[in-house]
């Protein structure tokens, strides 16, 4: 650690340190454009000069020093820039002398010089890094001549999202950088020098990246401003409320920064173990849903989906049915008497993933407590087995965890997942994993955008993970690489594995796989030999049939490794949404049976048996699911089904089958928590009133109990605010003992975020997170007590198509054009219709058919419909489709569909 | 003081440029005996005994720079800087033109000293012309078993590629070269790193300029004191002076370091053989094309060297003088000037983005007869605000030297130009933001 001396204070800090940063440690600032601590330094804006000096040295190399005993500093002719000069041994280092000061002045009036100077009209004003440090380092008037003032064109569009002020650009390069650097989407560049220099965007279709956004963060002036934000609002207008984003389950930490009942825009909240500074576009814009009402102010919405305000009831008239407004007694009255008639055998539940804890808790409270039944479910259907919450709560990833600070000394193993489109935050921390040195190995059955990054890469046959895992387990044990000490006292079954696998070659893997043997072992040896491990799955192995040797094969891997039970290692499922865990956790966690095994944490169901499947005429209450327009079964039986319950936010095409509607609050509209894949509980506040008379679904469940109970016992029911839902669950989950509210704290954002430190981002518009970064529960394998079981099971070999056929995969799109996201109309470009079967360009060319053209599939059961869109990166033989169109439309012996294979037909086009 | 062609020995041997005549001069064996006989650190040694210094501008010793090059780190590029964009040099062209086999020969030697086995020769976009000169003559090197694989039976091989630049005065600047090289946009690199460490492909690179490495192959042939036999002890050899302005005879002008005074480039019968027309007066010199301080009548008795011209309050740089006569307005000149850099700036840094721009504002302004004395006070001070470690590369600073070395030897030039102003420049016209 050198010891350097900033305006006469001394401080040690670690080698490698550069100026600015060293300064800070003494609380002095050196203010800076171009510098970010999360991209490299390039020294360009030349705000942050310094003076600096090394000592002296006489020929012995000694420190010369003088009559006071103090070493003789050479002080260096020039300024230097403190961004990039790396501090030495001794060094010394003046910022805040006149002529520093001056110095300031002089490059502050060089910036203004070419400045527009829209501050009234830019988006920017009032949190502008070029404004406060002018204001603190600035000349009080500038001597250049306005008239003579470079000009560019105003706007001009990036893409559909990002808008770019080429007058306000001070070419700092922080938005070229971070596309680079952090990103991985090296689409945005300079072009043309001197004054004329501006930002471009150098891929088709433009500024290509899911990670857009975050440049207009980081742009220290108003010149990448998002179009969503655009002339919206004035900054300190905004009242900003805490918040997580509602859309993946990565958790991000959000502001929403709202004025007149209106989300404004969402920005990020620091949380280096989250999502760090930044958000993916979904999260950034895709919140037009809880405004969808107001058509008029933001961007149209596509018709039909306004929010509902009153609870509906479907009544006959002289037009036939229709759902009429009603009041919420009428409402309330309606569905308790259905639900009592109906009784126990007769009502069936299901669940969305995205509703906070305490409303999914009480909802499987009422069916439980209230209602006598389990008969409970959730959509979709992902995580409900083989691969289910019971392995995550075994071997989860651990707590203590942090992406953010594996490197060289971790290897991360990606399996059936695209982390791009399913968690984009969880992609980018992956990847700043393998620039700092962790190894990565990406396996799956299509190219993704990892393989970029990664040591070892595999495409594997469709179908065939488990085979791929259990190769890497073999060739583990092959090398003698099991963590002997680890397995002794950690797990039984070993031998009896050995013995199991005896005919489980690694060359017979890798041809199940259709991989190459010696990958297969360099990859295992990688992922053995390094001090931390981590395997994440995506969506691909979260369906109900996917091989049941999977889970046995996924706990082999991580405890022959010993990569389970402590921080930096473990498995981390890439769940769907941002509450799928949750869901798990509150025991909606259901079977293959589509009846819930689990109450909630993890206890199993012991009351009666129950047949499987929606049962035949009985009452369906649905609450924040559309599963009716993704899936032909759930709309047959919602159809069929003689009462139909649906509590959403819009009037939803399950909504439009429902005998009684009940508006609910937008998670923006209420409190509570979420938990996030990686088992991070996060609390969130309210940002914005529901529209009309909408309520919080926990609100709804608690008035329906108590028009239910009316005869009985109410005292269960007494539930205030969420936080007293969530303290009943800190009694009853053990996962969530110390999840009381209390324990989650979130910041009271004073108005302004300008009032508090802005250490990291240097007044950019990132908010920090005094608050706490959530709580994660610890998995079972972190107790050290807990032996975990290993067993053989093969894997089911996946035949191969036949003549004609070819291979139909589940792969999920960030943008798949859901309910929700459909209502950002911003985002349409984005979009990936459900309807899309991605196709080869080659595998097109052998059917003819072209981009846009209907053709049907069929499953063998089942025929399907879509339309062709071309995909030059998937390989010839394999076809792909949207989860939710797959997985809701499949045969009626089994929902979900993973993989199978088709004949494509060729239709008009 | 004659003339002596060590490097534009066309002067002498007319058909060099053709390989045979090249050969028969005694090229090429420096070639063959380092190849054959020298180890790289001896090909070094001599070049580093020699003093030769580099002739794009810095004056920095070639053989010591070769010798930062870390010696196991592979691959390691030869960038030789053929940019030539400097306002009045033309000495490069000459040799690529003229003798080309003399710089084949000096690349290949630096390539050999640094165990360098691919070169890139980096033209300016606009040598198209001297390019198909130069391939042909790579061409005929390959063909002799000069260049390629195991070059004279040794096991070193080299390739040399040529590369065009696009037209940027910035991308003679040798770290903005490399990343033009690379495809980049044209902007200097942060330094540390320095190329001789992380350099082309983040790899060890020497970059030379054309005029330095046409140098090597007399000086490993004949030696380091028959180099040191030209020249001054700290300017050693013989230097191309790029003679252009107002005097009868431009041209490029090979003559040893610090021999002759820049009296004698302009009026020496061998040399420009003086001014235009009768009764002209030389007004300014500007000794290293726009990039160097103006220099007044009063210095033309400074002898040629880096030293002297330094000490004359310029510098040598690549020796490009563009001579003034008392007919030039150098309000005018130092606007050509700046505005020639505002064009070339390329954006990166703040100072010199903005600076030369401002300037190029005032002294147009100034120029066209608008200005007030003010502007010519805030044209000082602009300048002066953009030195002192603010830019990030030198462009910048030499942006300033029109300015500051004007202001300070032709104030009173400044001062008529104001006065012609309505008011008499004394700062109540023109709109001010
Ligand atoms: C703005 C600028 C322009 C330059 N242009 C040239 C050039 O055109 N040709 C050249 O050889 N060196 C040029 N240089 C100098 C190079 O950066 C570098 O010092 C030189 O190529 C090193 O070679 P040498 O040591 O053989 O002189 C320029 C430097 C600067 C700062
Ligand atoms: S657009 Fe913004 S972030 Fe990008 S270079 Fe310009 S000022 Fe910097
Ligand atoms: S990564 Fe997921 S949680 Fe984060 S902003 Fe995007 S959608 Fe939201
Ligand atoms: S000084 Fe000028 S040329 Fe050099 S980096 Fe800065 S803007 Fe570019
Ligand atoms: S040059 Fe250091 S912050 Fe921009």
């Amino acid at each position: 650690m050198p010891k350097v001396t900033i305006d006469g204070q001394e401080v040690n800090v670690p080698a490698g340190t550069v100026v600015v940063e060293a300064a800070r440690q003494v609380g002095n600032e050196i203010p800076v454009f171009c510098y970010h601590p999360k991209l490299a330094p390039v020294g360009m804006c030349r705000m942050c000069l310094v003076e600096v000096g090394t000592p002296r040295l006489n020929k012995d190399r000694q420190v010369e020093l003088d009559v006071d005993g103090k070493p003789i500093i050479n002080w260096m002719p020039k300024f230097q820039t403190g961004c990039t000069q790396v501090v030495s041994e001794g060094m010394a280092i003046r910022t805040q002398t006149s002529q520093v000061a001056a110095a300031r002045k002089d490059v502050l009036e060089f910036l203004l010089t070419s400045h527009p100077l829209d501050c009234p009209v830019c988006d920017k004003g009032g949190e502008c890094p070029l404004q406060n440090l002018t204001m603190a380092y600035g000349p009080g008037v500038s001597r250049f001549d306005y008239a003579v003032k470079f000009h560019f064109q105003k706007p001009v569009h990036l893409n559909n999202l990002i808008t770019l002020d080429r007058e306000r650009c001070i070419q700092c390069a922080r938005c070229t950088r971070f596309s680079d650097e952090i990103a991985g989407d090296p689409v945005l560049g300079f072009e043309n020098r001197g004054r004329g220099m501006e930002i471009v965007t150098l891929s088709d279709p433009p500024f290509d990246s899911k990670f857009s956004g975050n440049t207009t963060d980081i742009c220290p002036v108003g010149a990448l401003t998002t179009r969503d934000f655009r002339f919206r609002a004035r900054v300190w207008e905004l009242e900003d409320v805490p918040s997580i984003c509602n859309h993946c389950a990565v958790g991000c930490n959000t502001i929403i920064g709202q004025r007149v009942n209106d989300i404004k825009r969402i920005m990020p909240r620091q949380n280096e173990s989250v999502n760090e500074i930044w958000l993916c576009d979904k999260g950034r814009f895709a919140h037009h849903f809880a405004n969808s009402r107001q058509s008029t102010l933001g961007p149209p919405v596509p018709s039909g989906t306004h929010r509902l305000e009153t609870p509906l009831i479907r009544r006959g008239g002289p037009q036939g049915d229709r759902l009429v407004p009603a009041s919420w007694p009428e409402a309330l009255k309606l569905v308790a008497e259905k639900l009592s008639a109906a009784g126990p055998d007769g009502v069936y539940g299901i669940s969305g993933d995205r509703l906070p804890n305490e409303d999914m808790y009480l909802f499987q409270k009422f069916f439980r407590q209230v209602l006598g039944s389990n008969h409970l479910a959730r959509w979709p259907v992902v995580a409900r087995g083989p691969v289910t919450g019971t392995l995550f709560q075994e071997i989860g990833l651990s707590s203590g965890s942090n992406f953010g600070k594996m490197g060289k000394d971790t290897s991360i193993l990606v399996v059936g997942a695209d982390a791009e489109e399913e968690a984009p935050i969880h992609f980018l921390r992956i990847k700043q994993a393998g620039d700092r040195g962790a190894a990565l190995i990406v396996a799956n059955p299509y190219h993704t955008k990892l393989e970029k990054y990664g040591r070892h890469c595999f495409v594997y046959r469709p179908g065939s993970a488990a085979a791929f895992v259990w190769g890497l387990v073999r060739a583990i044990m092959d090398a003698g690489l099991e963590q002997k000490e680890f397995l002794g006292s950690r797990a039984t079954g070993l031998a009896e594995l050995q013995t199991g696998m005896e005919q489980y070659t690694v060359a017979r893997a890798a041809e199940l796989a259709g991989v190459k043997a010696e990958d297969l072992q360099a990859a295992a040896q990688t992922f053995a030999q390094a001090a931390n491990g981590v395997l994440v799955i995506g969506r691909e192995l979260l369906g109900s049939d996917t091989d049941p040797a999977l889970p046995e094969a996924i706990r082999a891997l991580l405890t022959v490794t010993g990569h389970i039970g402590k921080a930096q290692n473990g498995l981390l499922p890439l769940l769907p949404h941002n509450n799928t865990q949750g869901a798990l956790d509150m025991g909606l966690d259901a079977g293959p049976e589509y009846r819930t095994k689990w109450l909630p944490g993890y206890q199993p169901v012991t009351d009666k048996g129950t047949s499987s499947g929606i049962p035949a005429s009985s009452a369906i209450y649905v609450i924040g699911s559309d599963l009716g327009s993704e899936s032909d079964l759930a709309r047959q039986a919602l159809e069929a089904a003689p009462f139909v319950i649906v509590q959403d936010l819009l009037l939803t095409e399950t909504a439009l089958l429902a005998d009684v509607v009940l508006p609910a609050a937008a998670p923006m509209e209420r409190e509570g928590t979420f938990t996030s894949s990686e088992r991070r509980v996060q609390r969130f506040k309210p940002a914005l009133q529901p529209p009309g008379h909408a309520l919080p679904d926990w609100w709804i469940l608690r008035e329906l109990a108590q028009v239910m109970a009316n005869a009985q016992d109410k005292t269960g029911w007494r539930y205030d605010t969420p936080a007293d839902i969530m303290a009943e669950i800190a009694h009853v989950v053990p996962q969530y003992a110390t999840m009381a509210y209390e324990n989650l704290p979130v910041p009271d954002l004073p108005s302004r975020k300008l009032d508090y430190d802005d250490s990291l981002f240097y007044r950019g518009t990132s908010f920090l997170n005094p608050g706490g970064e959530g709580q994660v529960w610890p998995v079972k394998a972190e107790d050290s007590a807990v032996v975990l079981q290993v067993r053989w099971v093969e894997p089911a070999v996946a035949g191969q198509p036949a003549a004609g056929q070819t291979w139909l995969i589940t792969r999920p799109h960030l943008y798949d054009a859901g309910t929700l996201l459909s209502q950002t109309a911003l985002l349409q470009p984005q979009m990936v219709p459900h309807t899309w079967l991605h196709v080869s360009p080659a595998d097109a060319a052998r059917w003819g058919v072209a981009e846009g053209a209907a053709v049907s599939v069929s499953t063998g059961e089942d025929m399907l419909s879509f339309v062709v869109h071309l995909d030059a990166d998937l390989p010839a033989g394999i076809v792909t489709a949207a989860p939710a169109r797959l997985e809701g439309a499949a045969g009626q012996t089994r929902w979900p569909v993973n993989v199978t294979v088709v004949n494509a037909q060729r239709l008009a086009s | 003081m004659e003339q002596a062609f060590v490097i534009l020995r066309h002067r002498e041997i007319p058909d060099i440029q053709q390989l045979g005549t090249y050969i028969k001069d005694g090229g090429y064996e420096a070639w063959k005996r380092a190849v054959k006989e020298m180890t790289a650190d001896q090909v070094i040694d001599v070049v580093k005994a020699s003093g030769l210094r580099g002739r794009g501008g810095a004056g920095f010793p070639a053989g010591v720079k070769w010798s930062f090059v870390p010696k196991n780190v592979f691959p390691k590029y030869v960038v030789v800087n053929g940019d030539e964009s400097e306002p009045g040099t033309f000495k490069d062209r000459e040799i690529i033109e003229q003798n080309p086999h003399q710089l084949v020969e000096g690349v290949a030697l630096c390539a050999y000293a640094i165990q360098a086995e691919i070169a890139y020769i980096y033209l300016r976009g606009e040598f198209k012309a001297p390019a198909r000169i130069l391939q042909a003559a790579i061409d005929e090197a390959y063909q002799a078993g000069l260049l390629g694989k195991n070059i004279q039976g040794s096991n070193y091989s080299l390739n040399i590629y040529l590369h065009l630049g696009a037209g940027a005065y910035i991308c003679g600047e040798e770290t903005a070269l490399l990343e033009s090289l690379e495809g980049k946009l044209g902007q200097p690199r942060l330094r540390p790193p320095f190329p001789a460490n992380v350099g082309l492909y983040a790899k060890p690179t020497v970059i030379n300029n054309v005029e330095t490495l046409a140098n090597v192959p007399p000086i490993v042939r004949k030696g380091a004191e028959w180099y040191r036999s030209f020249g001054t002890e700290k300017s050693p050899g013989t230097k191309i002076f790029c003679l252009s302005g107002m005097v009868k005879r431009p041209g490029n002008y090979e003559v040893p370091l610090g021999k002759i005074k820049i009296r004698d480039l302009i009026f020496g019968e061998e040399f420009g053989q003086g001014l235009l027309a009768e009764g002209r007066t030389v007004k300014g010199v500007l000794p290293a094309g726009a990039s160097a301080p103006v220099l007044p009548e009063s210095a033309l008795d400074t002898l040629l060297d880096y030293e002297s011209v330094a000490a004359a309050g310029s510098m040598l740089g690549s020796a490009s003088f563009i001579i003034m006569d008392n007919t030039v307005d150098m309000v005018w000149a130092a606007t050509k000037m700046v505005h020639f850099f505002k064009h070339e700036s390329c954006g990166k840094c703040t100072p010199c983005r903005e600076g030369t721009y401002w300037m190029l504002n005032l002294l147009e302004k100034i120029d066209h007869g608008h200005g007030e004395q003010r502007d010519v006070i805030m044209l000082g001070n602009v300048a002066q605000q953009m030195l002192g470690g603010k830019c990030f590369c030198l462009l910048g600073d030499f942006s300033t030297s029109p300015v500051i070395s004007t202001l300070k030897h032709f104030r009173n030039e400044y001062d008529a130009k104001v006065q012609l102003t309505p008011d008499g420049g004394v700062g109540t016209h023109g709109a001010h933001g």
